[in-house]
């Protein structure tokens, strides 16, 4: 089969590799018909993730059809069509069982790393480092799914695979980051980056009852999208001091909530983002982290700050006293998709979102490659690209 | 009870030459289960990575043997001293040998480790505290050695666990990935299945 397989820091490249087979009785492998790639790939592109290992097929958002189920899946059969969750759950851990599914206690088969560097083992997620297992990802034109019965949710008929897709990871972790908010009807929220979770956390905030949504970011059609979206956009490179700009938008108290969906590779031209760019080039932090320091001082006292982005080390200098002192509450965390899976779907059905808003290129799978780049660089426009495994590529 | 996963309790040395380990974890499984499988060959196997397998006419003696990177072997024997169902089990480990290479003689290491499993009910039998422990009467000299006992104690309790609750072990061998030379750019060891994992099932499609 065709599979994007990582080599190095920017180095992914797609390869003719083995079909996987059931390893364990609860598996089922699918023919994934729709992939994408997701904003936290690139942070394995840019070699910011460790423990990749050369050849590891990469992609976490797909859908696909079951080719294969294994003898103790009672769930699925041949020929369902199922959106996959990003992050795998046993279904059977103190955590699946409380609805924490990306906590499970089970799904990582090479738990040592993560236990001895965050104090407690990872749940395995598909094509992201051996750190969360080592899982085969779904950018691929057949992928095995663990713990089959606890994880995929069958798509009924009438629900497109491309307005299914986003269920596995950047709608249901949009909307858990504006849950997480903890939305009084009229609040105001401030979004960080208008990438693919931002327009969803946008959306969503408005649908759980937020107000007024601040969408801050610096890319024209970014900002464009999320307006579409109904929120109010903050160009933040064409202000002098987004404290005060957000200050005044919200009439001197700042927001109830912020919600951080850039993450580890934040970018920007204030003294906090020249300071972490120093300090992770001399190896002395791991992740750039000015956007959650712009955010803990922008929230209103009392609000709450939502991290969907993903920090992966040792962040330096947060003002954990602005943090304290204005009694902020902070919530963050790999989002328990399961959670959301069919809720969200019948947001779907309902017609009160179609996510397919998000889609700026679709591209056959054979073209990955030159769609990572086109994506990490913010080229051509584009917000979110959709790989179709089986196309033809153009540039054969 | 909010307590899951694992904690270390302890590490404590008894004296300069006397080694101490302790691991504990709570078990979504009730205690006799968690039991059954303690004491299975096959299921001990997989937990501990090894090929293990019941001495003839001897219900409590086991032989485990495990191979080490570059040919070497460790093997010895278990008997288990005392049983109580679904409460506890010790065993002392007796005749441990280890070979550090293929075609090197067998060296004798004049250790008997002593070991503890011990279980306690929780949620009405649907749950259970599990506490394992190892004493070790000739510490090894170096603390990355002690390191190493103290992850395989966490290792192993953490396979029970997934044992008891979801009847297997998460795995990724035999997996495709776009690697051609077998030469892996990653900061872990290669993974290692024991013999007991099942056969990859055949394409039914």
């Amino acid at each position: 089969m065709l599979a994007l397989c990582w080599y190095g820091k920017n180095d992914v490249r797609v390869e003719t590799v083995p079909d996987p087979t059931l390893l364990n009785p609860t598996d089922v492998v699918l023919r994934v018909t729709r992939t994408a790639i997701c904003g936290s790939d690139l942070h394995l592109l840019d070699g910011f993730i460790p423990a990749m290992a050369a050849g590891d097929i990469l992609g976490h958002e797909f859908v696909g059809e079951v080719v294969e189920a294994g003898a103790e899946v009672t769930k699925l059969r041949r020929g369902d069509r199922v959106v996959v969750p990003f992050a795998i759950a046993c279904g059977q851990c103190y955590y699946c069982k409380h609805e924490q599914w990306s906590l499970c206690d089970n799904s990582n088969p090479r738990p040592e790393a993560t236990a001895a560097a965050y104090g407690d083992a990872s749940a395995g997620l598909f094509g992201y480092s051996h750190l969360m297992g080592g899982y085969a990802g779904g950018q691929a034109q057949y992928v095995r799914v663990p713990y089959a019965d606890v994880g995929p949710l069958k798509l009924p008929d009438g629900v497109g695979d491309e307005q299914a897709l986003f269920l596995s990871d950047v709608f249901p972790t949009g909307y858990m980051a504006a849950e997480n908010c903890d939305l009084e009807p009229g609040d105001t929220v401030a979004v960080w980056g208008c990438g693919p979770v931002g327009q969803f956390a946008i959306r969503s905030a408005y649908l759980l009852g937020a107000g007024k949504v601040i969408a801050i970011d610096a890319v024209p059609e970014r900002l464009h999208m999320a307006a579409a979206g109904g929120a109010e956009p903050l160009p933040y490179d064409q202000v002098d001091d987004l404290q005060a700009e957000l200050k005044w938008r919200t009439a001197g108290r700042g927001p109830d909530a912020c919600i951080d969906a850039v993450g580890l590779e934040a970018q920007g031209r204030t003294a906090g983002a020249i300071y972490d760019r120093i300090k992770t080039r001399l190896w002395l932090e791991t992740d750039r982290a000015d956007v959650l320091r712009q955010a803990m001082l922008a929230c209103r006292k009392g609000g709450t700050i939502s991290v969907p982005g993903v920090y992966g080390g040792l962040l330096d200098s947060l003002p954990m006293g602005a943090a304290f002192a204005k009694g902020l509450t902070l919530r963050l965390g790999q989002t328990h998709v399961q959670r959301y899976l069919q809720p969200l779907l019948e947001r779907i059905q309902q017609g009160e979102i179609d996510p397919t808003f998000l889609i700026t290129h679709r591209l056959p799978l054979a073209e990955a490659p030159r769609a990572y780049r086109m994506f990490r660089d913010k080229q051509q426009g584009c917000i979110k690209v959709v790989l179709d495994p089986w196309a033809e590529s153009q540039a054969a | 009870m909010g307590v899951a996963g694992f904690v270390v309790l302890r590490r404590s040395s008894g004296g300069a030459r006397h080694l101490i380990l302790h691991a504990a974890s709570t078990i979504q499984a009730p205690p006799e289960k968690v039991f059954a499988i303690w004491r299975d060959p096959d299921q001990q196997a997989r937990l501990r990575r090894a090929a293990v397998t019941r001495l003839e006419g001897e219900a409590e003696r086991m032989h485990w043997r495990r191979e080490l990177p570059g040919g070497g072997r460790i093997e010895g024997e278990v008997r288990i001293t005392h049983s109580q169902a679904a409460e506890r089990i010790e065993w002392v480990t007796e005749n441990l040998r280890l070979r550090l290479r293929g075609g090197l003689p067998a060296r004798r290491l004049h250790i008997s480790p002593r070991g503890l499993l011990s279980l306690r009910s929780l949620q009405q039998g649907r749950a259970c505290e599990v506490r394992l422990s190892l004493a070790v009467d000739q510490a090894p000299p170096l603390p990355w050695f002690r390191y190493r006992m103290q992850m395989g104690l966490h290792h192993t309790l953490r396979r029970l666990r997934a044992l008891a609750e979801t009847g297997e072990l998460a795995t990724i061998a035999g997996q495709p990935s776009g690697r051609r030379h077998g030469w892996v750019r990653t900061l872990l060891p290669p993974q290692r299945e024991p013999s007991a994992e099942p056969e990859p099932a055949e394409r039914t499609g």
